[in-house]
């Protein structure tokens, strides 16, 4: 009873969490009023363009959200602690043992004057009571883990490649067995097969070590490969949010339509792409109405006036576009079994 | 590695002869030789002028006098002063010591002041704290070092009476003035690469992981963050020194340094041309060794800098 | 690929080097610089205080007798403290230090400026040479570098002022050669990643001679880094000359060259400190007012180096 209750317990829970970079010239609102869940052993996508706010959601929750930005939230509780009451002591025991980041970049995120070993041991010496050389075999024995020879612990990040960079860069987020594990686009920059083979690699270890994970990416491919519920984000907010059947299968934002109708169709390649017309707005100058409304073919005057409020399709599936609030109105793409 | 600092030191080789050759001929031109000064002074015949000026080697094109000097150098005999008769390598031996204190005292001196003082403002770029260190940093840089020389002896050794206002006599104590004087503009420039080599590494990615990991922000920025700063703040700071050993002239003038510095000026102003060759090309091996040490260094530093020595090493083998 | 690509890119690039449109692109180009210029309160400083400097080194000749109130000894007035009627004291020879300092901005600012533009045009072309034709040429020019570079400035500057005889010109020369290696090595750094663009490659391929191409389409895009390094270069030969002067090595008395001044103040300097206060702070002055224009340009120019 005791487990299953930890189960359906949220690890990560986000109540109206903004993001603002100010400057001189101009305030950024990179991510708005954002709420979700992350339950035990589950796995959450994000998906949404470039500049969606998807990269800095993530950092807020690590609380490493660079100058001049301001993070303001009720609520960021994670393995019910409040991360935004830490201390910094605190924060740092958080960091690597409670929650790892596996960033966007292999190819900057490793410091290239320490071997990938020490660079995996340094994150355990920080958080497990170990000595120098118990740290070193457990860096070994995590390499091995992620698919490289232990013996090449003693190299440096410039003699590896890109996709082994990224199994190093799994194997420091991994090192302390964190609770929750944040993949930043974590394949972008690699070559397809190799994204393959990552892929495989995190999913296999997040099974193995029931860990809950957080994937951010603009492929939705690998949300349907990787992910057992997905937030679609559009100009820092989440527009629409389920289960990975019911944002797929029963789409009902636009903006996710537009998604999945700008993805090519092997079975019917005389079909045109249907790109989503326009660019995502400036985050320094957001519209009042909802962000996508320019876009948007459903668009109505409704739609300018002020924010969409959300609609729950059943307990897990939200949508905030306000032409819901037209008698019979549905999206074109088909409902899928 | 061995090797590539075994290449670097064949080439020099070079470039001292060019040096040498380049220093000779420059003298070559002066109007008027020892000999010249001599019979000023002393009033001699055109006879014994013709005898001096045998004696001394003056006779004959400057490439065949060149030729000879060269000869002799690889024999190991930098030659014999003009002007005191002294061997050239023993004058300048005995002024070296004073001139490697010099250079040490001062580097170190700016080294302590400058890392810090540089890291801070990279830190806190854009605060009140940051511009002012910086316009510190740029009035350091503009001030003539003589004069700032000068200032020192005007301001502090004429008011307390134990710090000495020239010579290297009274042990530390006399470093401290011409240390301060050579190390302001040091202090200056190794501040203002340390705050922006701070700044590029500062918004690099891995240091982002390194908090990730939940290190402290003073451990991420002293160990992970410097250790990637370092390489142009050892090359400015390694040039430099080099600079330093190779005579701060003007401040070892001003404060009587017994330094080769001012052996040189002395050497120049008497145009002891075996003197003014023979010290310059030590100076320029000097450097050359100090400039190599540093390069060896980055190797130390960043194992994709040794990479490269090493592929050298494959290509030249 | 690579011919794909140079066919696509040519026209663009060429017409935005070609006569007219060159033009216009360089103009726009200025004025961001000029504005982000503007917005340097350092840089502003920095050119207040040079257009100050210059126009009294052009003015001096009207504002002062040279030989009466300069060079004119009056011995009546020798080692006067700092007054009303001589805001910096006399000098050992009853000369008005205030206006030989002020007298001594021609000195030190056309110095600076010559001896920067000898550097500044032997550097550039041997530079451009040997950045543009590898082997041999670039051999020769880089070799000569090095040797020149392996003698510390001021060692060179005394050496060849001493052997050619201390006049002004004589100082101007010695510096300006002394800073020649620096600009050989920025100018053969930008030239090496301006050949390689791909623009130049087109340039060839359309039958362009060489030295049109170095000369309209390498060096004005290798511009940028030689203007600052010219303008931090004239702050560094300011202080040479001084330094040299102070060596007796300089300007020959009884002008008023600060470093003259200075080397002369010295002798005095526990009881007539003012003799070496002022020039000296004439140099700092002037040294900074450079040195604060050329960083400004440099992040006004290239703002990926503004850190």
């Amino acid at each position: 009873m005791e487990t299953m209750k930890s189960l359906h317990d949220p690890v990560l829970e986000v109540e109206d969490l903004s993001v603002q970079f100010v400057t001189e010239d101009e305030t950024v609102n990179a991510v708005n009023h954002i709420s979700f869940k992350l339950r035990k052993g589950r796995t959450l996508g994000f998906v949404g363009e470039t500049g969606a706010g998807k990269t800095t959601t993530a950092l807020a929750l690590l609380r490493l959200v660079p100058n001049p930005g301001k993070v303001e939230s009720k609520r960021i509780e994670v393995c019910g602690r409040e991360v935004s009451a830490m201390t910094a002591r605190q924060l740092e025991k958080y960091r690597g043992d409670d929650i790892a980041m596996i960033f966007q970049d292999p190819m900057t995120a490793l410091n290239p004057v320490f071997t990938v070993g020490q660079q995996i041991a340094d994150s355990i010496l920080l958080h497990q009571d170990v000595t120098y050389g118990e740290a070193m075999k457990k860096a070994e024995e995590m390499l091995e883990l992620v698919g490289i020879p232990a013996s090449r612990q003693a190299e440096y990040p410039h003699q590896f490649s890109g996709g082994m960079k990224q199994r190093v860069v799994i194997a420091i987020a991994l090192a302390c067995n964190p609770e929750v594990m944040i993949a930043d686009e974590p394949t972008t920059a690699l070559d397809v097969t190799i994204q393959a083979q990552v892929l495989n690699l995190m999913k296999k270890l997040r099974d193995d070590r029931r860990m809950s994970m957080i994937m951010i990416t603009h492929n939705l491919g690998i949300i349907a490969d990787i992910c057992d519920e997905v937030a679609v984000m559009y100009a820092g907010r989440i527009v629409e949010t389920g289960t990975l059947v019911e944002v797929f299968n029963h789409t009902k934002h636009p903006y996710t339509e537009g998604l999945f109708n700008s993805l090519p169709n092997i079975l019917n390649r005389t079909a045109k792409l249907k790109p989503i017309p326009g660019l995502m707005p400036d985050p320094s100058n957001l519209p009042v109405g909802c962000a996508f409304a320019p876009r948007c073919r459903y668009a109505g005057p409704d739609c300018t006036c002020a924010q969409p409020k959300a609609h729950w399709f059943s307990d897990t599936h939200t949508v905030a576009c306000a032409a819901y609030e037209r008698v019979g109105f549905t999206i074109d793409r088909p409902e899928k079994k | 590695m061995l090797r590539y600092a075994m290449k670097r030191l064949l080439l020099m080789i070079p470039v001292i002869i060019g040096v040498s050759f380049l220093i000779f001929f420059i003298m070559d031109l002066a109007p008027g030789d020892i000999v010249d000064l001599k019979l000023a002074e002393e009033g001699l015949t055109y006879e014994q002028t013709e005898q001096l000026r045998e004696a001394y080697g003056l006779t004959g094109s400057v490439f065949t006098r060149y030729f000879s000097y060269m000869l002799n150098f690889l024999k190991g005999d930098l030659g014999t002063s003009n002007v005191s008769g002294r061997p050239v390598l023993d004058s300048f031996l005995e002024k070296m010591p004073a001139t490697i204190v010099l250079a040490c005292a001062s580097i170190f001196v700016s080294i302590i002041i400058s890392i810090p003082l540089g890291i801070y403002a990279a830190i806190k770029r854009g605060t009140f704290a940051d511009n002012a260190s910086m316009v510190l940093s740029f009035i350091g840089l503009s001030i003539p070092n003589f004069w700032l020389g000068l200032m020192l002896i005007i301001v502090v050794a004429l008011n307390v009476s134990w710090l000495p206002t020239g010579g290297f006599t009274k042990g530390i104590a006399s470093v401290i003035l011409p240390a301060i004087t050579v190390g302001t503009g040091l202090t200056a420039t190794l501040a203002r690469t340390t705050r922006s080599s701070m700044l590029d590494v500062l918004s690099q990615d891995y240091l982002r992981t390194e908090r990730a990991k939940g290190h402290k922000e003073f451990k991420v920025i002293m160990k992970y963050a410097l250790r990637n700063a370092l390489i142009p703040i050892i090359t400015i700071a390694g040039g430099q020194f080099a600079v330093t050993l190779g005579g701060a002239v003007l401040t070892e003038t001003v404060f009587s340094w017994p330094g080769v510095g001012r052996l040189i000026v002395d050497a120049v102003n008497s145009r002891d041309v075996p003197m003014v060759v023979g010290c310059i090309i030590l100076k320029s091996i000097t450097i050359g060794i100090v400039v190599l040490i540093v390069d060896l260094l980055y190797a130390v530093i960043d194992p994709r800098i040794k990479a490269q020595y090493a592929k050298r090493k494959r290509k030249t083998a | 690929m690579s011919i794909n690509n140079v066919t696509i890119n040519a026209p663009a690039t060429e017409s935005a080097h070609g006569p007219a449109p060159r033009r216009y692109v360089r103009k726009t180009q200025m004025r961001i610089v000029l504005h982000q210029l503007s917005k340097n309160k350092g840089a502003m400083v920095g050119l207040f205080i040079i257009l100050a400097i210059v126009l009294v080194a052009i003015f001096a000749d009207v504002l002062f007798d040279y030989d009466r109130d300069v060079v004119g000894i009056h011995i009546s007035q020798k080692l006067l403290r700092p007054s009303w009627a001589h805001p910096f004291g006399t000098d050992d020879l009853g000369r008005d230090i205030f206006i030989r300092v002020l007298y001594g901005s021609r000195y030190s600012v056309s110095v600076g400026v010559v001896a920067t533009i000898i550097g500044l045009g032997i550097g550039v072309v041997l530079g451009a040479i040997a950045g543009y034709y590898c082997g041999l040429a670039e051999d020769i020019i880089m070799r000569f570098n090095d040797i020149l570079s392996a003698v510390p400035s001021i060692l060179m500057g005394i050496v060849i002022v001493s052997a050619m005889g201390a006049t002004t010109f004589n100082l101007m020369l010695a510096i300006g050669i002394t800073s020649v290696p620096q600009f050989v090595r920025i100018t053969r750094a930008s030239v090496l990643t301006v050949r390689n663009q791909e623009y130049i490659e087109a340039l060839h391929a359309a039958g362009i001679s060489e030295a049109r191409i170095i000369a309209f389409h390498v060096l004005p895009n290798c511009l940028s880094p030689i203007i600052v390094q010219a303008t931090l270069r004239i702050a560094s030969a300011i202080i040479a000359a001084s330094s040299l002067s102070f060596l007796g090595l300089g300007v020959p008395a009884p002008a008023p060259e600060w470093g003259s001044m200075l080397s002369l103040g010295r002798q005095y300097v526990r009881t007539a400190s003012y003799l070496t206060i002022f020039p000296g702070l004439a140099i700092l002055v002037t040294v900074l007012a450079f040195n604060l224009l050329g960083d400004g340009l440099r992040d006004a120019i290239d703002p990926k180096l503004k850190k």
